[in-house]
């Protein structure tokens, strides 16, 4: 509903003068150039039947008739069919679901439960529903339940409220266990809201579907049988994601009659700064550049960094120029998870409010958070799936103007290839978001919480699975026991507080400030990505302060960190040796082989590199002492066949460069093929047998070496196979491999056309990945050697 | 691997918090893996792991009820009645004469026989729908006797039938008194009837909750406020060998994985003394609101009680009375004789408490010469002695101002 129908503001003069200006000045920069026009909107009439009070409270807020889609949405829904929205930002998606909610609340005391991934989005929700409410009189209910309610609201919240808007994570840990106080709210319940369901996808989606699958368990209990209505922004797959997430087909509605501005997107490649070595200026100073100039023009801007750490180097690069006079108010804000949520509340009232010219974010902003209206988006590199490009970009434009959007392409290989071919993304079709609900380590999670719920009975299935092997394992744990047909809960805990949604991994690292002499919590970090951030020694970035990491309590799960005024930050090196566990399914090439299987990995991150703030100067090196991290998860791998290998190549050091560039390649692409987030999949080039495992020398060149014995000589071993793994980079793998497996041919030859058609000699950081000065000497080419190697893989298959 | 082990090192490697046996030599056996739960479920099975018969161990419920001297009621369901006549000591406390009645402000004032006293043993202290209460237990006024009541489940069967013996019981009884049972118990057989498909819980409509007034008569002169300290102190009563509350969860599940009952009984004698306190302390609360002092509680808990429940007179009367009275206490006190008027008496107390130091008299003595007495040079020498803060700020500023117009107004008396 935030898109009242109003009529489009002319174009504001400042974007179109920014792009002329960019267009000027920069042109050998913008590789590619998209103008969306605006569209026309395509009304339907409001339904018959509608509660007089409803539509008088529509018609009051400027609402007398319908978006095409909003009706198609209300006819699906009202027919009890589980339906998915995939329209645009701003499309009016929310009156979708708030329309046959109020109905039904009004002339049934129907009940309806909104699911919003984050706290935000919830306050967000209600507060609009509220003003509905209060324009027509509807004395409809709506409350949020979260963390944030006080106990003695929360029993009105349960008896009372016709609409409650809460979380996964509320829900998961607060709701379910106590679904008894819920009772009455359960046997009214109508329907179910999911907002943004494309974020439901890898880990996160793959425990909420489980949460869903409780949630429908619990309602039968009572004799509800809700319909689900979910929204989504655009992907590939939005039905099927929906129906994996309920567990049930789901209709799409996928086009949108609302209207919109116009779009300008550019595609944007920093200049080339030695031809020699491809080596391009960095994304993060065209990124700051294009942001300055926003800011300077007057208009509200946004950029999207890729990673937390940039996030907090290029809002000091802005600082640096914006806010240098700490008298005057801030005009620049860093926003991004692991910031307590107090600190982001008050970077969204004054976003909202427009006291912040730019913020700088993470994929945290790219949800609906409420940050009004912004003129220039830039990504500071490709978010690494076209959906989230066009989720970010949609973050400018909101109010029906004219925006600008800016893809700023990093030296990464997806990066290049993008720009190089802007016709390839300009025309791409959204990719698709993967859950795997029966994931054996969530599923074990979510079928303890379920039986904590409800006992299960013999034959009930959980989701389409029987769970019986699960329920006769956590018998045997004594968490369950079995009578007769039925398992009940026999263990005095609480399960869903050591389940978290968010991660495969429990027990999340607290980073506690010692600066002034108190210990104050600043921020949160999850287990996985612990080890590489929070080494004694590291440097931690809030908001673009640094802190040093003085002491790492491992078992604990606490750092100790102080502000500090370094000026560099740190990055971790990560040595990772694999082992082929099992392989089930394989494809022999001609000369090559691929296949997919489980994998048992240790990750060791034995030092770090300290790099000077703007020239990126690697200053020194640091260790570090931390246990070895283990996974079991599944990974596709391709390897050569040894003699092939040899006729191949003249010396086993021109393979190993080659088998690097290649993984340098193919894990890029591959990210492109299946949904993830990039940490999602992990890549490695070992022999497959944990002896040795390859990785880039301080000289550039490759070298393979052992956690034990250091650095080893190729030459010397026996046994020479190096393989490119591929793998889930969580505990029990979270079914990236599988889709990754079925598309192993289009890997290698989508890496072998980007390695191809690069325009760097030797190899650069868009193709193989970064080569030193010294690789012309070293008597080949690194781009050449990995060209070779994709040319054997490729061999393989259809 | 089998799954168990692999569900063990799958779930070390996520950084579960207690990492328990580590589960066989990652590097060493091949695992199943695949896409589907189902295969990878077949594949465990193939992988020979251990079929559990489920039921074992060696439960009988009926030897149970022999050795417990209980009577099974229903499948699942043992119960166990033991009568007491008046005059019969709990502790060093004779049991009530039921015709007797609460007389405390804030509870319903009801005879005690019209009550049942209630506590439950529960499975597991975190709460939530995964807790069951297996063991209740009841006091109440019946043919002319206190009499005992406990159930005790056996088995998850026999809970339904349970809370219908449950509920006929308290159909009688017009009030429900329990220790802390508005956190815990009641919520809990809530949820228990609920799950059992009950629509609402059968409940008594009065609850007393006999924590919150205690909480308030003896927070300051006991360390907890935990039931078996007011036992001590009050009952005269003090439990050997008594099983201590966090154990309970354990010796259910002892019975229901293994067939081990043998603390069952501890789980009993806990609950059986823990409802009969409830009557024997309820019949002393009477006296103790009236005189604390007689029994060791706090004069100025119970003048707030009587406060709180409109009787300011009565608790200016055991405020006056007392012996001792603490530094609040004091300043309860001189509130309550401002409010009848007695200023004289309220300011003797503040200008004790100021001569201490207290800063709430100080600032009652600042306002008391300011306002009453037209003393501003008092009022501003006992405002420099304020801590510091924008109110001491703004008194001080006000102080002086009003000084100086009154020496600028020279010689006219306020």
């Amino acid at each position: 509903m935030a898109a009242s129908h109003a009529v489009a503001e002319p174009a504001l003069e400042p974007v179109r003068l920014l792009v002329s200006r960019l267009q000027r000045k920069y042109a050998g920069r913008i590789t590619g150039q998209l103008v969306i026009p605006a569209r026309e909107a395509r009304y339907a009439d409001m339904p018959d039947g509608l509660d007089a009070a409803l539509r008088g409270a529509l018609k009051a807020r400027g609402i007398s008739r319908l978006y095409s889609h909003q009706r198609q949405a209300w006819e699906a829904i009202r027919a009890r069919q589980h339906t998915v929205v995939v329209t645009p930002t701003a499309s009016g998606k929310s009156l979708c679901y708030n329309l046959p909610v109020l109905q039904s609340a009004m002339a049934e005391g129907g009940k309806a439960l909104y699911l919003f991934p984050t706290k935000a989005l919830s306050q967000d929700q209600v507060a609009e529903l509220t003003e509905l409410n209060q324009a027509g009189g509807l004395g409809v209910r709506a409350y949020t339940f979260d963390g944030d309610t006080p106990g003695d609201a929360r029993k009105a919240v349960r008896t009372r409220g016709d609409i409650v808007v809460t979380n996964p994570d509320m829900l998961h840990k607060g709701v379910l266990p106590h679904h008894t106080k819920w009772a009455q709210f359960f046997e009214s319940l109508r329907y179910v809201v999911i907002d943004e369901t494309h974020t439901y996808r890898g880990v996160f989606g793959s425990h909420v579907a489980n949460v869903m699958r409780r949630l429908r368990r619990v309602c039968r209990f009572y004799g509800a049988d809700p319909v689900f209505i979910l929204s989504s922004a655009t992907i590939a797959n939005p039905g099927e994601l929906a129906a994996e997430l309920v567990g049930e087909r789901v209709t799409a509605i996928t086009d949108s009659g609302a209207p919109a501005g116009e779009r300008q997107l550019l595609l944007w490649n920093p200049p080339v700064i030695n031809p020699e070595l491809g080596i391009r200026a960095s994304s993060r100073s065209q990124s700051t550049r294009i942001a300055r100039m926003a800011v300077r023009a007057g208009l509200k801007s946004i950029v999207f960094a890729r990673s937390r750490l940039m996030v907090e180097v290029i809002t000091k690069y802005l600082k640096d120029v914006f806010d240098s006079d700490p008298r005057k108010p801030t005009r620049v804000a860093a926003y991004r998870g692991g910031y307590l949520p107090g600190e982001r509340r008050e970077t969204e009232r004054a976003l909202r409010a427009g006291k912040v010219d730019c913020v700088v974010a993470t994929s945290a902003l790219e949800l609906g958070v409420d940050i009004g209206a912004l003129d220039v988006c830039v990504l500071d590199g490709y978010p690494g799936t076209i959906a989230a490009t066009w989720q970010r970009l949609g973050r400018a434009g909101r109010r029906n103007r004219t925006a600008l959007g800016v893809l700023v392409a990093s030296s990464q290989p997806l990066d290049q290839y993008i720009v190089r071919n802007p016709d390839f993304f300009l025309g791409a079709s959204p990719e698709h978001a993967r859950i795997d609900p029966d994931q054996l380590l969530i599923l074990l999670d979510h079928v303890r919480c379920a039986a904590f719920e409800l006992p299960f009975r013999q034959g009930e299935c959980f989701g389409g699975a029987n769970v019986e092997a699960l329920l006769a394992y956590l018998e045997e744990q004594g968490v369950l026991h079995r009578e007769g047909d039925r398992w009940h809960w026999t263990e005095d805990s609480y399960p869903a507080n050591s389940v978290s949604l968010r991660s495969v991994a429990e027990g999340n690292f607290v980073v506690v400030d010692v600066t002034h002499g108190g210990q104050r919590i600043v921020a949160e970090v999850d287990y996985s990505s612990a080890a590489e951030t929070l080494y004694e020694g590291a440097i931690y970035l809030i908001q673009a302060s640094p802190y040093q990491v003085e002491t790492l309590d491992w078992e604990g799960r606490k750092a100790w960190v102080r502000q500090t005024r370094a000026d560099y930050y740190t990055d971790a090196i990560e040595y990772t040796r694999l082992k082929v566990l099992e392989s089930f399914e394989s494809a022999q090439g001609e000369r090559s082989q691929a296949a997919n299987g489980e994998v048992h990995l240790v990750r060791r991150i034995p030092g770090f590199k300290k790099i000077r703030y703007y020239t990126h100067e690697n200053i020194g090196y640091g260790n570090i002492n931390l246990p070895d991290q283990e996974m079991h998860t599944t990974a596709v791998w391709w390897e050569v066949r040894p003699d092939a290998l040899a006729w191949a190549f003249p010396s086993r050091q021109e393979a190993l460069d080659g088998f690097l560039g290649a993984a340098h390649a193919m894990h890029h692409v591959a990210a492109l093929r299946v949904m993830s987030e990039p940490a999602d999949l992990g890549r490695a080039v070992g022999d497959g047998n944990a002896r040795w495992f390859a990785t880039i020398g301080p000289a550039g060149r490759g070298q393979i070496r052992s956690f034990n014995n250091g650095v080893m000589d190729p030459q010397q071993e026996q046994r020479f196979r190096p393989a490119v793994f591929l793998y889930d980079n969580y505990p029990g793998g979270v079914g990236l491999s599988a889709p990754l497996y079925e598309q192993r041919q289009t890997v290698v030859d989508a890496a072998r056309a980007l390695v191809a058609a690069c325009g760097c000699q030797f190899g650069c950081p868009g193709c193989i990945g970064p080569i030193l000065a010294a690789d012309e000497q070293r008597g080949f080419s690194p781009r050449a050697a990995a060209l070779r190697v994709l040319e054997l893989l490729s061999g393989d298959g259809p | 691997m089998d799954l168990k082990t692999r569900l063990h090192t799958l779930r070390e490697q996520a950084g579960a918090a207690a990492p328990g046996t580590r589960a066989g030599k990652p590097d060493g056996e091949k695992s199943p893996s695949s896409a589907g739960l189902q295969q990878r479920l077949a594949r465990m099975r193939a992988a020979g792991a251990p079929v559990r018969q489920p039921g074992v161990g060696g439960a009988d419920p009926a030897a149970l009820a022999a050795e417990l001297g209980a009577e099974q009621v229903a499948p699942g369901v043992l119960c166990i009645d033991q009568d007491q006549g008046l005059g019969e000591f709990h502790g060093a406390v004779a049991l009530p004469d039921p015709g007797s009645r609460v007389r405390v402000p804030g509870l319903p004032d009801v005879s005690l026989g019209e009550l049942a006293f209630v506590d439950t043993e529960a499975s597991g202290l975190a709460g939530g729908t995964g807790t069951l209460a297996f063991n209740v237990g009841l006091v109440r006024w019946h043919d002319g006797r206190w009499c005992t009541r406990q159930y005790l489940l056996t088995g998850f069967a026999g809970e339904a039938a349970m809370l219908t013996a449950l509920a006929d019981d308290l159909r009688e009884p017009g009030g429900l008194v329990t220790y802390n049972g508005s956190s815990f118990d009641l919520p809990l057989l809530r949820d228990r009837y609920r799950l059992n498909a009950w629509r609402e819980a059968p409940l008594p409509g009065q609850h007393l909750d006999l924590l919150h007034p205690l909480r308030r008569l003896y927070r300051r002169q006991w360390p907890d406020c935990r039931l078996a300290t007011a036992e001590a102190r009050l009952l005269g009563l003090r439990r050997t060998d008594d099983l201590p509350g966090s154990q309970v969860p354990t010796v259910w599940f002892d019975w229901i994985h293994r067939g081990e009952g043998r603390r069952m009984a501890d789980v009993l004698r806990h609950n059986r003394l823990d409802v009969r306190s409830l009557l024997a302390l309820i019949s002393l609360l009477a006296g103790v609101v009236r005189e604390p002092e007689s029994l060791g509680a706090d004069p100025l808990g119970a003048a707030r009680i009587w406060c709180r429940h409109g009787h300011e007179e009565r608790a200016l009367h055991i405020l006056d009375a007392a012996n001792e009275l603490s530094g609040p206490g004091l300043l309860e006190l001189a509130r309550l004789w401002r409010r009848v008027g007695r200023i004289d008496d309220a300011v003797a107390i503040w200008e004790r408490l100021a001569s201490e130091g207290c800063p709430h008299s100080l600032e009652q003595l600042a306002k008391f010469h300011e306002h009453v007495r037209g003393d501003l040079r008092t009022a501003l020498a006992l405002t420099e002695r304020l801590p510091a803060g924008d109110a001491t700020e703004r008194r001080r500023t006000r102080l002086r101002r009003r000084q100086k117009a009154d020496q600028d107004g020279c010689g006219s008396t306020r």
